[in-house]
């Protein structure tokens, strides 16, 4: 195929680059690496390092020379946007009002990597560059140094939202120290970027000159304007089309300017960012128009313009993948030590020392835009870019395994609280909430089932998944989002109510089921109940993440499918003998001991087959003791067609406790489209339960003999 | 000690040791770049070359260079890699207001002057 057309060819590349990017995020996202971690390698892969090495064809066909000019303006325009969101979110009060840990850490974090990046550039100078006028040893060892001691702000926080670190005290030493290394970085990088653009003494001071005169604008011209802009939003109450082409416009003026004066355009498009005024819902409806265009359209763009520039094929001997090896070394013994060691004087414990150092360690996307400021400057060669290149991706990804590992989960949070600790009550629902709605109606079910006893507690979980868009902003807000419970509202108000006792649960989460997990076998609960909601790949109520929770939770689980559930007064067990519908049964007894309560067990017998003897004794021991008022009916069926029966009889019942198995038809799959007619057909609503298969069938004392009517 | 909480007395003495350290720091650096300055990157030999064969056209070579290390790759062929040895190069190369040549056996490479080329 000839892509001949340019504006064709445009298409497909920026096609070809959304889904490579998009894939590959979600891929590394669901190996717990950070989303642009994977955005970063799906450029990498489309340039000569894996596309042009395996398929040359294709990647001369998709990405030739000479269209790549038009892929790097929309990469430029990308970043400058992403500079401006940056400056946007960075929020003076973390500069401001750090304590002297902060200060001590900050500066270490800066200062280590830097110097150790020069030291470096003394080995490497005579092996790996060129001379050239760029590439002065003083350019180059301050370059190294600046991009040794950038830490990635975006990322890191959004590692500790996902983690739920943020609101910890490493969270917010680690978010602030990378706030203030962002600032330093970029003032850095301008002083290099001078640095490397002067040819004498005289550029150099017209340049610094210049620059000073442009801070001077931005503070005392630019800074009031933008206050009145804001004036102008509140007066107004929105952020209307002319608001943001004029702050679209300074931000281009400003990028344009510090681009002029030899400091580099992201630079001015950073400090218009960080002169907007902050707090206010206009920079949050500002980031929110801007956000999703830069992020998801303009930044894969960039990193794939990175990508075909990364040519890792370059590093093809022994001694250039040492170097790398060595460049690695430095950048994580400067970033991590320094952090680390700084950390440990201030008062931290060592594995708090090393979790600052290990999320300050993390470099990702804002190392690849110094990395091609230099490659663009000519301050660094291809290879030495490629090995940085290499070093920015694996400090990124080394972040999360090496948290995990130094600063596991349950050292912190609201989950760290030792397990051998939790006094567990006489009975415990747990029930995820995933829409508010579901909320009530699974809260009254849980009550019913966890029945009168004092000692009851039913905990409400609502896993947040992390939202694009809260990135930076959930990691360096210290107050509690205010809708961050909102989910659990009704039922809350419910709870009140009732005076049911429920324990809120609320925390970002990428992993639903394994969080659910986790938390269930934390909380030594008895039962898990679950609302249904369709799972997009399947049809069944026991597919998508139903599946996931069921293969994974080590408690009894119940779904719950909600046909207008008004309460339990007529409630019907299938019975066909497996563990899972003796766990219906004894559901369906803590039901039944709310007052005017019928239980009607079904026991349904193929006719090839005998009647189960052992359900009349069960059913005694579940159903007849003292003080139980419920009217409990025993019914044998004989049929070949169990599910039929089942639908039948529940036309008259309110809620059908049916317990997982082949023959009801009810079986966990995580795709597929089986018909699960139980669930389709029944009228009334349904708990579908689940036995745990490590959990004991419990064996009740034997009452004394009471009336059950059999039919 | 805890984070953030340091008396009037630590804080000076705090505000002390962040003289000290920038003090250090900066004179590290000092002594980093005065070391650094006196050190030779190997020649530059980056770019875009013709290939010069009598009785041919020329054809056209870009070296891709990273340091000592280095690639040549002529048109139509196969990209060679070579080490630059700063001693034996100086041989090799020769530069004129013209340009430079360089020979790296088998190729006579070519180069205009950038000032040349304008």
């Amino acid at each position: 195929m000839h892509l001949n057309s340019p504006i064709l060819l445009l298409l497909v590349q920026i096609g070809i680059v959304l889904a490579a990017s998009r894939a590959m995020g979600w891929l590394f996202a669901r190996i717990h690496q950070p989303q642009v971690m994977g955005e970063m390698i799906a450029g990498i892969l489309l340039g000569p390092s894996l596309l042009g090495w395996v398929w040359p064809e294709a990647s001369e066909t998709l990405f030739p020379a000479s269209s790549i000019g038009l892929l790097n303006v929309l990469s430029q325009l990308g970043v400058i946007l992403f500079l401006f969101l940056i400056g946007l979110e960075l929020d003076p009060k973390l500069i401001k009002n750090r304590g002297h840990a902060a200060v001590l850490i900050s500066h270490a974090s800066i200062f280590g990597p830097f110097l150790l990046g020069a030291i470096l550039t003394l080995g490497l100078y005579t092996q790996l560059f060129n001379d050239t006028p760029r590439m002065r040893f003083t350019a180059v060892a301050l370059f190294m140094g600046a991009a040794m001691s950038i830490t990635a702000f975006p990322v890191l926080a959004r590692i500790l939202t996902e983690r739920n670190l943020h609101r910890t005290r490493v969270g917010a030493v680690a978010i602030t120290c990378a706030a203030v290394d962002d600032v330093s970085a970029w003032c850095m990088l301008a002083f290099v970027v001078a640095v490397a653009n002067s040819d004498g003494l005289q550029p150099g001071l017209i340049t610094a000159g210049l620059s000073g005169i442009y801070v001077l604008v931005m503070f005392f011209i630019v800074r009031p304007f933008l206050q009145r802009l804001q004036l102008y939003y509140d007066r107004t109450g929105r952020l209307n089309q002319n608001l943001v082409a004029v702050v679209l416009l300074l931000v281009m003026a400003s990028a344009f300017a510090t681009e002029m004066i030899g400091i580099h355009a992201l630079f001015g498009a950073f400090l218009m960012g960080a002169m907007m005024p902050k707090g206010s819902r206009f920079i949050r409806d500002l980031s929110e128009k801007l956000e999703d265009f830069t992020v998801v359209f303009l930044l894969p763009i960039f990193f794939a313009f990175t990508g075909l520039k990364t040519q890792i094929g370059l590093i093809d001997t022994p001694q250039l993948w040492g170097y790398t090896l060595l460049i690695i070394a430095v950048a994580c013994a400067g970033k991590f030590g320094g952090s680390a060691i700084a950390a440990r004087v201030s008062g931290f414990t060592w594995r708090e020392s090393s979790a600052i150092g290990i999320l300050m360690n993390t470099r990702g996307l804002m190392e690849l835009l110094i990395l091609n400021i230099g490659r663009e400057l000519g301050v660094i060669t291809d290879a030495v870019f490629a090995m940085m290149v290499i070093m920015a991706l694996t400090t990124t990804a080394m972040t999360t395994p090496i948290l995990h590992l130094v600063y596991p989960r349950k050292l912190f949070g609201e989950d760290e609280t030792d397990a051998a600790n939790i006094v567990k009550p006489a009975f415990s629902v747990m029930i995820p909430i995933a829409a508010p709605r579901s909320g009530a109606a699974l809260l009254d079910l849980a009550n019913a089932i966890a029945g009168v006893e004092p000692n009851r507690l039913i905990y409400a979980l609502h896993l947040r998944r992390p939202v694009d868009r809260e990135a930076y902003r959930a990691g360096i807000d210290p107050e509690p989002e205010p809708d961050e419970q909102e989910p659990l509202q009704p039922l809350l108000a419910q709870a009140a109510k009732l005076k049911v006792p429920v324990e809120p649960i609320s925390f970002v989460s990428r992993d639903v089921p394994g969080d659910i997990s986790r938390l269930a076998e934390h909380r030594k609960i008895d039962l898990l109940l679950m609302g249904f909601h369709h799972a997009v790949f399947s049809a069944n109520v026991l597919g998508g993440t139903v599946h996931r929770v069921l293969s994974n939770v080590e408690a009894n689980v119940a779904i719950f499918v909600d046909r207008g559930f008004r309460g339990a007064k007529k409630i019907l067990v299938p019975y066909l003998g497996s563990t899972h519908d003796v766990l219906a049964m004894e559901l369906a007894r803590r039901l039944a001991s709310a007052p005017g309560v019928e239980v009607t067990v079904l026991h349904v017998v193929p006719r090839s087959r005998n009647t189960d003897s052992s359900v009349a004794g069960l059913m005694e021991r579940l159903f007849v003791e003292p003080g139980m008022s419920a009217k409990v009916q025993f019914k044998i069926v004989q049929d070949d067609s169990p599910v039929d029966v089942v639908v039948q009889h529940a036309q008259s019942a309110d809620l059908t406790v049916i317990g997982v198995g082949e023959e009801w038809g009810l079986e966990s799959h995580l795709f597929g489209f089986r018909s699960e007619r139980i669930a389709q057909e029944v009228e009334s609503s349904l708990l579908i339960v689940r036995r745990h298969k490590a959990l004991p069938v419990p064996v009740t004392k034997k009452p004394e003999p009471a009336s059950l009517v059999t039919t | 000690m805890t984070y953030g909480s340091l008396g009037n007395g630590m804080m000076n003495r705090t505000t002390g040791g962040y003289i000290l350290m920038m003090l250090v720091c900066g004179a590290v650096l000092w002594g980093i770049l005065h070391m650094g300055i006196k050190l030779q990157a190997p020649t530059d030999l980056s770019g875009n070359w013709a290939v010069i064969e009598p009785g041919k056209p020329n054809r056209h070579a870009v070296i891709q260079q990273s340091g000592v290390f280095a690639v040549l790759t002529v048109e139509n062929e196969k990209p060679t890699k070579f080490r630059l040895d700063q001693m034996v190069l100086s041989e090799h190369l020769s530069k004129t207001n013209a340009g430079t040549e360089l020979h790296l056996s088998p190729y006579r490479l070519w180069r205009e002057a950038k000032d040349a080329s304008k």
